[in-house]
């Protein structure tokens, strides 16, 4: 499955999906992220809406769509 | 009523059906905060001060230095190692006499904050740092006052408007929750453009002045700007009903 996140193309592992019938969010933010990166404070929308850290697992994925993780700008 | 030279001085904004005299009268009796006075605050208060908004605070702790005169657009090399919000008032009176601008020469924190925020109709965030962001968040949901957020660094800007008096109106921590590890950009570290601070600086006046003026603004609405490619974003957010500042407004 491929989907977009932050304009670049993320072909989804077929490990991450295997045992289900689409990926979750949770899938495609452990895949892009680095573990550093998910300590941090970030905000996901799934093609332009806002998704809450408690339904990232729920939030099932489909081919096409388009994710932004967004980080918080620090900076006047 | 308008005295007839801010009749004519205001012409050009109050000739739009929108503003007109009354939305002008309503930028008199206004009072703003802005924290922060760098390349944010530097712009955001000269359109407010221009626009005519009768009373401007302004909080900064920090000195002027020669590397923010490359996008702190208020300040020239006479006024090195004076406190940003003493100078940025110095020029803000020359330009327009009508306002009254209030400096407080210390970087905002909470006890400041409880003070200076219950006074004021919109607050603007010009700040440098995420806690200070998150300080003043929480204190504008606690005493739902509009709150206009700006931030830029390197080629990107990210705006919004928290809009506490709405009872679905998501705040800053809603959708980037204070998390383990702070964010590790900033200006000093990335580098900035001024012109990018000047669009996201812009967009936070005029939100201001909307809000002061009660044209109705997006709130929910997060505008991210990218300045290398030119392209503007919106994304759609929404009131966390677990958000620790939230969840007891």
């Amino acid at each position: 499955m491929k989907v977009h996140i932050n304009g670049e193309a993320l072909i989804l592992q077929s490990n991450d999906i295997s045992k289900k019938s689409k990926a979750n969010l949770t899938d495609v933010l452990a895949q892009y992220l680095t573990s550093r990166q998910q300590k941090m404070s970030f905000a996901v929308a799934l093609n332009s809406d806002f998704v809450s850290k408690s339904q990232y697992s729920s939030t099932l994925l489909n081919d096409g769509d388009s994710i932004d993780v967004l980080f918080p700008i620090v900076g006047g | 009523m308008l005295t007839s030279n801010e009749q004519l001085r205001y012409s050009r904004q109050t000739m739009l059906k929108h503003i007109g005299e009354n939305g002008q009268l309503k930028l008199r009796n206004a009072s703003v905060l802005i924290v922060g006075m760098g390349g944010l605050g530097n712009p955001v208060a000269m359109y407010l001060n221009a626009a005519g908004v009768g009373r401007i605070m302004i909080a900064d702790g920090d000195n002027i230095e020669i590397t923010n005169l490359q996008r702190q657009v208020l300040f020239g090399e006479s006024d090195l190692t004076q406190n940003k919000a003493d100078c940025a008032a110095e020029k803000l009176n020359k330009n327009n006499s009508d306002t009254q601008i209030e400096v407080i020469d210390e970087m905002l924190d909470e006890e400041l904050g409880q003070f200076y925020i219950p006074q004021v109709d919109v607050v603007v965030d010009c700040s440098d740092n995420i806690e200070t962001r998150y300080l003043v968040n929480s204190l504008c949901v606690d005493h739902k006052k509009p709150f206009v957020v700006g931030a830029a660094t390197g080629f990107d800007g990210q705006q919004l408007v928290v809009d506490p008096r709405k009872d679905n109106a998501a705040c800053y921590q809603c959708f980037f929750p204070i998390s383990e590890k702070a964010p590790a950009n900033n200006c000093q570290t990335v580098g900035i453009l001024g012109p990018v601070l000047a669009i996201i600086a812009g967009l936070q006046a005029l939100q201001t002045i909307k809000l002061l003026t009660g044209i109705d603004v997006k709130y929910n609405q997060l505008n991210v700007y990218d300045g290398f490619y030119n392209q503007w974003q919106q994304f759609n957010i929404s009131k966390q009903v677990d958000c620790p500042i939230c969840q007891n407004n």
